[in-house]
C-alpha cells in the first residue's frame, strides 16, 4: 500500500471568472521511503499536487489517496487529524511561529498531537533539534537564526511527529546554494535513516539530480 | 496542553504587539477602574441616602391612600410643597391587618407637611414675657420694672435705629413712616409708662402691634414635619434620640424640632454664621482672606449687627462695651461701631472673636428664636384652602444617630398626629364634641359638621355672632382648644392618617410584601397602596437610580470602546498573520485552536488590564474609605448624607468588574476569531521572498 495514490486528479479553479486548469488528470503512486522530487517550471501545477498530496486543497475530480485515506471523503476536521499524525511540512518561507523560540515550535506539532508526557516531548524535540544541528540556539527566536537555520527548524517541526509524509515545497528557494544543499543532504539523511517518504518541489537542476525519482510536470500534466 | 502553548503564544503577542496592547489596556483598565470606584461611590451615597431615608423618615415601605391625588413623595415636590396623597381612614383598622403578614415588624403612622412659622422678634419675645409676668400669682412688682426699662430701651434702640432713615425704608409709606415716627416718640415720653402697670393689657398690645414691626427682620423659619405617633416614631426609628429638652410626653400634643435643623435654622443668625465659618475652616480648609462665601457671610453679620444690640439691655450694653473695646484695643464710644468692627473678622483673630461671641455675648442674647418650652404657632392651610393654626408646645430637639449631619436625615421635625389632624382639618370624635360646645357658646347657628376649618373660613365668618358672645370669650375657648394638650392612645389610633411607615423583618423582602400589602388591600378593601421606600422618597429615591443608570452609561461606553478596539485590533491581527495562521492549520491545529488563541489573547489583555484597573479602583475606595471624600457644599453634604463619604470596599464588586471584563473578551473575540478560524492552511503556502 502507497502512502500517496493520485488516480486521475484534476483541479480547476477560477481566476476572475475564468477557468483554469491546474491539474489535468494526474496519475501518481510514491512508495514508501521514496525520496520524490516534483520539477518543473512555474505554474506546471507542482504547488497544486503538494497542496492535494497535503490536504489542505481539495481536488475538482479523481481520487487522492493519502496515508491510506481518501481525502475527498474526509471532513474539515479528519483532514486537519490527517494532516497532524500523518504529515510533516516544509515551507519554502519557513514559516515558524515568530513569538516561539526554537524548542517550542518544534514542539508545537506534539503539542497539538497531546499524546506523550511533557517528558517524552522534551527529550524528542531536544533529540530533532539536535538532528538539524541547533542545540546550541535551542532558546532563540526565528529572527535571531539566520535562514538556513530556520528552515532547520522546520525540518525538525516537520519531522518531529515522524510522520508518514514529508511535503516540501521548494524548500530550498529562499536559500544560498551552499545552505541548499545543506537542507538537502539532511533531508536525504534522514530519509535514509528513518524511512520516511520525501516528496519536494523544486525548479533548482541541482538539487534534481539528487533525487532517485524525479516527476516532471508540465501544463497540469506528468511528463515522466 | 495546548491551553498552555495557547496562553503562551496569546500572552506574547500581546506583548509583541506593545502599542496597541497598551491603547486597549488604558481603555479596559480606565474602564474597570472607573466600574470600581464609580459603584463604590454611587453605592455609598445611595447607601448613606437610603439608611438615613428609611431610618429617619419612610421605614422600608410607605403605604397611602390608594386614591391618592398624586404619587407619595414625603419629601414634598421638586419645589418642596407637599404632595397631596389625600387620607386614610381608619388607622388602627390599616394596620391591624397588616400586622397579620409576618414579615411586617410595624407600622407607625403619618402626615409629612410644611409649616412657616413667625416666632416673632426681640421685642415680641420681651413683651410675651411680660405679659406673662402680669398674669402669674405673684407679680414681681421689680422683675416688672426691669423688664419695662429694657422695653423702653429697646424702643430708644429702635428709634435710633430708623433716625433720619424712615425715608429709606421702602416698605413705610409717608403716612406710616409719620405715624411710626409719632408713636416712637410717645413710647420715649415718660407720661407713656407712667400708667403701664394699670393699663398693661393695652401699652402691650400698642408694643406689639405699632413698635414691633419697625424692627423689620424676617423672622420666618420654613421647616418640614412630620405629623405622628411621637412613641411609637421613637420606638421604631431605633437612631431617634433627644438631644435638647425632653421627648413629648404620652399622650401630650407636643412638638420636637430636629436638632440639625434647630441649630442651623433656628439659631440666632450671627452665631449660627459663626459656626459655619469655623465648621468650614476646620472641615474644607476654607479662609477668610480666600473664600468668597466666608467674606460673604463675615459681610453679613456685620449688616445684622443689629441681632446683637437690640438684644442688649443699657447694663450689659455697657458691660460687652467695655470688653469689647478691651479685645479690640480700641475706645470706641458708639457701640455700634464698635459691635460692627468687633464682626468684621479675619483669619487672624476669628478665632478669639469667636470664643468671645459664646464667653461674652451669647448669655446675652436670645440664641435660639424658639426655646425649648416656647409654644410654637403652627398654621396650615387646609385642603379647602382655609388657614387654621395650633399653638403647639416644643419640648425639645431631637437627632437620629449616625445621621447627625445628613440634612435628609434632618428633614422632619417630628409633632402629634393629633395636632396634624386638626391643622388640616381631619375631625375626631373629641374635636367634634369640641366643636359643639364652642358652638353652642359662640351662639353660631351652624358650624361646619365635618371639618374644623369651617370655624374660620370665610363662609361662617360673615354669619352673625349673637351679641352675647363677647370676644374674650371667644379667645378663652380658642385658647382652651388650641391647647387641648392631651389625647388618648384610641384617639390617635382610630383616626385618619396620611400615609405610614412599615418596617419589615428582612428588607430584602420588599418588593414580596408590596406586593403582598397590594393584594390584601384589594381583598380587605383597606384602601390603600404600598410603594418602596425609593418611591416614597420621591425624586430622592429616583437620583441615586439615576446617578446609577448616568454611571452605568459612562461605563458602557468606555467598555464598548474598548470592546471594539480590541476587535479592530483582532481583526488587524488575524489579516497580518493570516501566513502564521494558515501554517498552524496545515501543521494540524484546529480551526478551534485558533479561535483559542484569539479569545486567550483578549481574556489576557482584560484579565490583566481590567484587573490593573479594578485594583487601582479597589485601592482608591480603600483609602477613600479611611480618609472619607469631604463634601465641598451643601449639596454634597446632602448627597453624602453628612459632611464626609466614607466609600465601602464590596469585594462583589471586583468579581463582577472581572466577570463584565470576560464578557467583553468573549464579545469583542467572536467576530475576529470567526474570520481567523476561517483562514485557509493554503495561506500558510503563499510564497514570500
Amino acid at each position: 500500500m502507497q502512502p500517496i495514490h493520485l488516480e486521475n486528479v484534476q483541479k480547476n479553479y477560477f481566476l476572475d471568472k475564468v477557468q483554469v486548469s491546474a491539474l489535468k488528470g494526474i496519475n501518481l503512486k510514491i512508495d514508501a521511503g521514496e525520496f520524490t522530487v516534483i520539477a518543473g517550471p512555474s505554474g506546471s501545477g507542482k504547488t497544486t499536487i503538494l497542496n492535494l498530496i497535503g490536504c489542505v486543497d481539495t481536488a475538482s475530480s479523481g481520487k487522492v489517496v493519502v496515508g491510506g485515506k481518501e481525502t475527498g471523503s474526509l471532513t474539515e476536521k479528519q483532514l486537519t487529524d490527517l494532516r497532524l499524525h500523518t504529515i510533516g511540512f516544509i515551507f519554502q518561507s519557513f514559516n515558524l511561529i515568530p513569538v516561539l523560540n526554537v524548542i517550542d515550535n518544534v514542539e508545537f506539532p506534539l503539542l497539538l498531537q497531546n499524546k506523550q508526557s511533557p517528558k517524552e516531548r522534551r527529550d524528542q524535540v531536544m533529540r530533532f533539534i539536535d538532528r538539524v544541528g541547533l542545540t546550541q540556539y535551542a532558546q532563540h527566536r526565528p529572527s535571531e537564526l539566520s535562514g538556513g537555520q530556520r528552515q532547520r527548524v522546520a525540518i525538525a517541526r516537520a519531522l518531529v511527529t515522524k510522520p508518514q509524509i514529508v511535503l516540501a515545497d521548494e524548500p530550498t528557494a529562499n536559500l544560498d546554494s551552499v545552505t541548499g544543499q545543506n537542507i538537502i543532504d539532511l533531508m536525504k539523511e534522514i530519509n535514509a535513516t528513518e524511512k520516511t517518504t520525501f516528496l519536494f518541489s523544486t525548479h533548482d537542476h541541482s538539487i534534481m539530480n539528487q533525487a532517485r525519482r524525479i516527476i516532471r510536470l508540465l501544463d497540469g500534466r506528468i511528463q515522466e | 496542553m495546548t491551553h498552555w502553548m495557547v496562553l503562551k503564544i496569546a500572552a506574547r503577542n500581546v506583548f509583541l504587539h506593545r502599542m496597541r496592547t497598551l491603547v486597549v489596556g488604558v481603555i479596559l483598565a480606565f474602564g474597570a477602574f472607573l466600574a470600581v470606584l464609580g459603584h463604590s461611590f454611587v453605592n455609598g451615597i445611595s447607601g448613606g441616602m437610603e439608611s438615613s431615608t428609611t431610618q429617619s423618615i419612610t421605614g422600608d415601605i410607605q403605604i397611602y391612600s390608594e386614591s391618592a391625588k398624586d404619587k407619595l413623595s414625603v419629601f414634598g415636590n421638586m419645589d418642596g410643597s407637599p404632595t397631596d396623597v389625600g387620607h386614610v381612614d381608619s388607622f388602627e383598622s390599616v394596620e391591624k391587618a397588616l400586622m397579620k403578614n409576618p414579615e411586617i415588624v410595624s407600622v407607625v403612622p403619618m402626615g409629612t407637611s410644611f409649616a412657616q412659622v413667625n416666632p416673632g422678634n426681640i421685642l415680641d419675645h420681651f413683651l410675651e414675657k411680660l405679659r406673662k409676668s402680669y398674669k402669674s400669682a405673684n407679680v414681681d412688682k421689680n422683675d416688672i420694672d426691669s423688664q419695662k426699662r429694657r422695653i423702653r430701651f429697646l424702643a430708644q434702640e429702635i428709634q435710633k435705629n430708623l433716625e433720619g432713615k424712615f425715608e429709606e425704608i421702602g416698605i413705610l409709606s409717608a403716612a406710616d413712616a409719620a405715624q411710626a415716627k409719632i408713636n416712637l416718640e410717645k413710647v420715649d415720653q415718660e407720661e407713656f409708662w407712667n400708667d403701664f402697670d394699670s393699663n398693661a393689657e393695652n401699652k402691650i398690645e400698642f408694643l406689639a402691634n405699632k413698635i414691633a414691626p419697625l424692627i423689620f427682620d424676617d423672622n420666618m423659619i420654613f421647616f418640614s414635619y412630620v405629623g405622628t405617633d411621637p412613641q411609637l416614631f421613637k420606638e421604631k426609628f431605633p437612631q431617634f434620640e433627644i438631644v435638647k429638652g425632653e421627648m413629648i410626653p404620652p399622650g401630650t400634643r407636643g412638638f420636637l424640632f430636629h436638632d440639625f435643623f434647630y441649630e442651623n435654622m433656628v439659631k440666632h443668625r450671627i452665631a449660627r454664621r459663626l459656626d459655619q465659618i469655623k465648621k468650614k475652616m476646620k472641615d474644607d480648609k476654607l479662609t477668610l482672606a480666600n473664600s468668597k462665601e466666608l467674606q460673604d457671610q463675615i459681610k453679613a453679620n456685620v449688616e445684622q449687627s443689629a441681632e446683637i444690640y437690640l438684644q442688649l439691655g443699657p447694663a450689659e450694653t455697657e458691660t460687652v462695651a467695655q470688653k469689647l473695646n478691651k479685645l479690640l484695643g480700641t475706645e470706641e464710644k458708639d457701640f455700634r461701631t464698635l459691635l460692627k468692627n468687633y464682626l468684621s473678622m479675619s483669619d487672624e483673630n476669628f478665632q478669639e472673636r469667636y470664643d468671645f461671641f459664646y464667653k461674652e455675648i451669647a448669655p446675652y442674647v436670645i440664641l435660639h428664636r424658639v426655646q425649648i418650652g416656647d409654644v410654637l404657632p403652627l398654621s396650615a392651610f387646609t385642603k379647602a384652602g382655609t388657614s387654621t393654626a395650633v399653638n403647639i408646645k416644643v419640648y425639645g430637639t431631637f437627632r437620629f444617630k449616625s445621621f447627625e449631619n445628613s440634612p435628609l436625615a434632618g428633614n422632619f421635625s417630628v409633632m402629634d398626629l393629633v395636632s396634624l389632624r386638626e391643622l388640616y382639618g381631619f375631625m375626631t370624635d373629641e374635636r367634634r364634641e369640641q366643636n359643639k360646645e364652642i358652638e353652642a357658646e359662640m351662639g353660631l347657628d351652624d358650624v361646619g359638621r365635618d371639618s374644623i376649618e369651617n370655624l374660620f373660613s370665610s363662609s361662617t365668618a360673615t354669619k352673625d355672632i349673637k351679641p352675647k358672645a363677647k370676644p374674650q370669650t371667644i379667645d378663652l375657648k380658642f385658647q382652651k382648644r388650641v391647647m387641648g394638650a392631651t389625647y388618648t392612645q384610641e384617639e390617635l389610633t382610630k383616626g385618619v392618617f396620611l400615609h405610614a411607615a412599615v418596617f419589615l423583618k428582612d428588607t430584602s423582602n420588599v418588593d414580596r410584601v408590596i406586593k403582598e400589602i397590594n393584594e390584601l388591600s384589594k381583598s380587605d378593601k383597606l384602601g390603600i397602596k404600598a410603594v418602596s421606600w425609593q418611591d416614597a422618597a420621591g425624586f430622592i429615591g429616583q437620583m441615586t437610580f439615576m446617578m446609577k443608570a448616568i454611571l452605568n452609561i459612562f461605563i458602557g461606553i468606555s467598555l464598548l470602546l474598548a470592546g471594539l478596539m480590541i476587535m479592530n485590533s483582532l481583526l488587524m491581527a488575524a489579516m497580518n498573520r493570516k501566513q502564521e495562521i494558515g501554517t498552524m492549520r496545515a501543521i494540524g491545529a484546529h480551526a478551534q485552536f485558533i479561535y483559542r488563541l484569539f479569545f486567550y489573547e483578549t481574556l489576557f489583555l482584560s484579565l490583566l488590564f481590567g484587573g490593573i484597573g479594578a485594583a487601582l479602583g479597589a485601592l482608591l475606595v480603600v483609602i477613600l474609605g479611611k480618609v472619607g471624600i469631604p463634601a465641598s457644599g451643601d449639596v454634597a453634604t446632602f448627597f453624602f448624607s453628612g459632611p464626609k463619604l466614607y466609600l465601602h470596599l464590596n469585594p462583589s464588586l471586583i468579581f463582577l468588574v472581572m466577570a463584565v471584563m470576560v464578557i467583553i473578551a468573549i464579545l469583542a473575540t467572536q467576530y475576529p476569531a470567526w474570520k481567523a478560524m476561517k483562514i485557509s492552511p493554503l495561506q500558510a503556502m503563499q510564497k514570500r521572498e
